[in-house]
C-alpha cells in the first residue's frame, strides 16, 4: 500500500505544480497590468499603483513572483481580498464548513437514491423496474440540476410549504440544496450499479451460489452487491470535485454562504487574489480525493485495472 | 497508469458520406427514441433558423400585461416586464445551439492538433503538452470554464471560447493515446519510408484513423456543454438580458418562481429536452462508430493521470 501511494504522489506532484503556476498565472494572463486589475475600481493614482508593484512583487520577473507565490502558500497565506480586505485563507475557512455539508450532504442523496435503483434495475434486467431505473438514469443526467433546484422549491416550498428554500440555521434548510445537487450523481450511480450487478449475475460464482440454493436475497447481499459497490464508491471519490463545484450553482441558487457562492462573487467582483484561492483550494481537494480514491481502489481490489470502465 | 482514451486507434476508416448513412439507419431503424431525438433538434434548428417569422412577439419588447400566466395570447406567459416567453424561448433556440457547437468546434480545433502532435513528435514536446493536459484535467469541468471566463471575461463569445479550452484536453488526450498506437502501424512506417514530411503523415494518415473516435469524444461532449452553457448564463457570466437565452431566462424565473412559476419552467423543459436529446444522440453515434469503446464520462477522469 505504501508503495501505491508512494507512487500516486509521484504522479500527482507534478500536476500539483502544474496547478499552482496555472493559478498563480490567472492574474497575469488577464489583459492588462496587473496592479491595476487588483485595485479594481478605487481609481488608483500612478503612485500608489507603483507602491503596490512593489509591494507585492510585480516589478520582479515571473519566475521570481512564482517563486514568492509558492513561498506564502506554503505559509497559508492566501492573500487578501481587495473587495472585503480581510485575508482569504480566512474567508475560504468560515466558508467552506457549508459547502463540504452541502457537498456530504448531496452525496448522501446520491447514495441513497441511486443505490436502491440501481439494485432495482439490476435485479431483473429487462423489466418494467429496469425500463423505470433506466429512465430516471437517463433524466438524471439530462435535466439540470440547476432547473432541478427551482422545481423542488415550486413543489416543496412554494406549494407545500413543507421544506424552506432559503435561510440557514435550520437542519431542514440543507434538503432542497442537497437533493438538487445529488440528483445527477443518484442517476450515475444508479446506472453503473444496475450495470455492475447484470454483469455479476453473469458470472459462474453467482452460478454456483445459486446452486447451493441460496436466497436471493443473499445471493444480493453477501455475493452480488459487494463486488458491484467497489465501482460505486470510485465514482463517488472522482465525482466528489464535481459536486464540490457543482455546488457554486446550489449555493448562488439558495443563497447558501460557502466557497462556492464565495467564487461566483469574486468573479463578479475582479477579485482575482480570491478567485485564485477559490480554484486552488477546490483544485487541491479534487486532486487528492482522487489520490485517495486511486490508493484506496488500489488495496481494495488490486485485481481490476486503475482504469475502470464503464462510468458513462 | 489509466488510459481516458480508447485503447487503439486502428477504427474502421473515416468514410463521411457511408457513416453518415450508417448513422441515419441506425437512427431510423425502429428505433423510435432515436427518431424522436433526431426530430426535436431538427425542429430546433428550424425554429432556431425562422425565430424572426415564428416568434409572434418581440422576445425584448417589453409591454405593460407582466406576469400574465399562460394564455392562448401568450402560450408561455409572460415576464416580468411583460415580455412573451414564448417568443423568447424560441428565441433563445439560437443561443443553445450556437454555444455547444462553437465551444466544442474551439476545442476540436485545437485540441486534435495537440494530441497528434504529442502523439507524433519527441518526447520532450510531448511531455509538454500532455502535462500541460494534465494539469487542465485536475480542476472540475466547470471550475476550469469559470477560471477561463475569469480571464477572458464574460459575455456569449468568451463563454463560448471558455467551454471550448476547457475540452481540449480531452480531445487532445484520446487523440494523443491513437496517434501512438497508429505510430507503430506499418502504414505509417511505410509513409515514413516513402519520406513524406510528418505534417503529411499526421493530416493524412493519422487523422482519418483516428477521426471516428473524435467525431464520438465530440458528440457525446454536446450535453455536457449545452448544460455547462447554460450554467454560465444562469450564473450571469455568458448572456447578459434583455437579450432571450434559456439559461438567463431560467434565472430571471428564479426570483419569480411564487407568483409566476412559467418563466423559468419553460426554459428550464427546454433545456432538458435538448440535453436529453443530445446525449441519446451521442451514445448512439458512440455505439455506431465504436461498439467497444469504452468513453468514458470527462467528469469521471482522473487529475493527474496520463495515457
Amino acid at each position: 500500500m505504501l508503495r501505491l501511494l508512494a507512487r500516486r504522489v509521484a504522479i500527482s506532484a507534478p500536476v500539483l505544480f502544474g496547478v499552482t503556476v496555472l493559478v498563480f498565472l490567472i492574474l497575469h494572463l488577464i489583459p492588462g497590468d496587473p496592479a491595476q486589475i487588483l485595485l479594481f475600481g478605487s481609481r488608483p493614482t500612478p503612485q500608489q499603483l507603483a507602491q503596490l508593484r512593489v509591494q507585492l512583487g510585480l516589478d520582479q520577473p515571473l519566475p521570481v513572483q512564482y517563486i514568492g507565490y509558492v513561498g506564502r502558500l506554503l505559509h497559508g497565506d492566501l492573500g487578501t481580498s481587495f473587495i472585503t480586505g480581510r485575508p482569504i485563507a480566512e474567508e475560504i475557512a468560515a466558508r467552506f464548513p457549508d459547502t463540504l455539508q452541502l457537498t456530504l450532504a448531496a452525496m448522501l442523496v446520491a447514495v441513497l437514491i441511486g443505490v436502491p435503483v440501481g439494485i432495482a434495475g439490476g435485479l431483473h434486467p429487462g423489466s418494467w423496474t429496469d425500463r423505470l431505473a433506466g429512465g430516471f438514469s437517463i433524466l438524471g443526467v439530462a435535466v439540470p440540476y440547476f432547473w432541478f433546484a427551482l422545481i423542488l422549491v415550486l413543489v416543496f416550498a412554494v406549494n407545500l410549504r413543507v421544506l424552506p428554500s432559503l435561510g440557514e440555521g435550520e437542519p431542514q434548510a440543507i434538503v432542497l440544496p442537497a437533493v438538487s445537487l445529488g440528483w445527477g450523481l443518484s442517476a450515475i450511480i444508479a446506472r453503473l450499479l444496475r450495470n455492475n450487478l447484470v454483469e455479476i449475475y453473469r458470472q459462474p460464482y453467482m452460478q454456483v451460489a445459486k446452486a447451493k440454493g441460496l436466497s436471493e436475497s443473499m445471493m444480493l447481499y453477501r455475493h452480488a452487491l459487494k463486488n458491484a459497490l467497489i465501482p460505486v464508491v470510485t465514482i463517488l471519490g472522482l465525482q466528489f470535485g464535481n459536486v464540490l463545484s457543482g455546488a457554486v450553482v446550489v449555493e448562488v441558487i439558495f443563497g447558501r454562504p460557502g466557497i462556492g457562492s464565495y467564487l461566483v462573487q469574486a468573479i463578479q467582483a475582479k477579485d482575482i487574489p480570491a478567485v485564485q484561492s477559490v480554484v486552488l483550494f477546490i483544485a487541491v481537494i479534487y486532486l487528492v480525493i482522487n489520490l485517495l480514491v486511486d490508493v484506496a481502489y488500489g488495496v481494495l481490489d488490486p485485481r481490476i485495472r486503475l482504469s475502470w470502465t464503464g462510468s458513462r | 497508469m489509466s488510459s481516458a482514451a480508447p485503447a487503439v486507434g486502428s477504427g474502421p476508416p473515416f468514410r463521411p458520406l457511408a457513416d453518415a448513412a450508417r448513422i441515419a439507419r441506425a437512427l431510423t431503424s425502429g428505433d423510435r427514441v432515436g427518431a424522436a431525438a433526431v426530430l426535436f433538434i431538427l425542429f430546433v434548428c428550424i425554429v432556431a433558423l425562422l425565430a424572426p417569422t415564428l416568434a409572434p412577439y418581440d422576445p425584448v419588447h417589453t409591454t405593460s400585461d407582466t406576469l400574465a400566466a399562460p394564455s392562448v395570447r401568450h402560450p408561455f406567459g409572460t415576464d416580468q416586464f411583460g415580455r412573451d416567453m414564448l417568443s423568447r424561448v424560441i428565441w433563445g433556440a439560437r443561443i443553445i445551439l450556437l454555444a455547444p457547437v462553437v465551444g466544442i468546434g474551439i476545442s476540436t480545433v485545437i485540441g486534435v492538433p495537440l494530441g497528434l502532435l504529442a502523439g507524433y513528435s519527441t518526447r520532450w514536446i510531448s511531455a509538454v503538452i500532455m502535462r500541460t493536459m494534465d494539469v487542465m484535467l485536475a480542476f472540475p469541468g466547470l471550475l476550469l470554464v469559470l477560471i477561463v471566463v475569469t480571464i477572458i471575461g464574460g459575455g456569449l463569445a468568451n463563454v463560448m471560447i471558455a467551454i471550448g479550452v476547457s475540452f481540449i484536453p480531452v480531445f487532445a488526450r484520446v487523440v494523443y493515446g491513437s496517434t501512438l498506437a497508429a505510430k507503430g502501424q506499418d502504414y505509417v512506417l511505410a509513409a515514413r519510408a516513402l519520406g513524406y514530411s510528418p505534417l503529411r503523415i499526421m493530416a493524412y494518415h493519422i487523422l482519418p484513423n483516428v477521426m471516428t473516435q473524435i467525431i464520438v469524444i465530440a458528440s457525446s461532449a454536446i450535453g455536457w456543454a449545452i448544460l455547462t452553457a447554460t450554467t454560465l448564463n444562469f450564473l450571469g457570466f455568458g448572456v447578459k438580458l434583455p437579450t432571450p437565452d434559456w439559461g438567463a431566462d431560467l434565472a430571471a424565473g428564479k426570483d419569480w418562481l411564487r407568483l409566476a412559476w412559467w418563466i423559468a419552467t419553460f426554459p428550464g423543459l427546454a433545456i432538458t429536452a435538448m440535453i436529453l436529446a443530445s446525449n441519446y444522440l451521442g451514445d448512439q453515434v458512440a455505439a455506431v462508430f465504436d461498439p467497444q469503446s469504452h468513453w468514458r464520462d470527462r467528469a469521471s477522469r482522473v487529475g493527474g493521470e496520463e495515457v
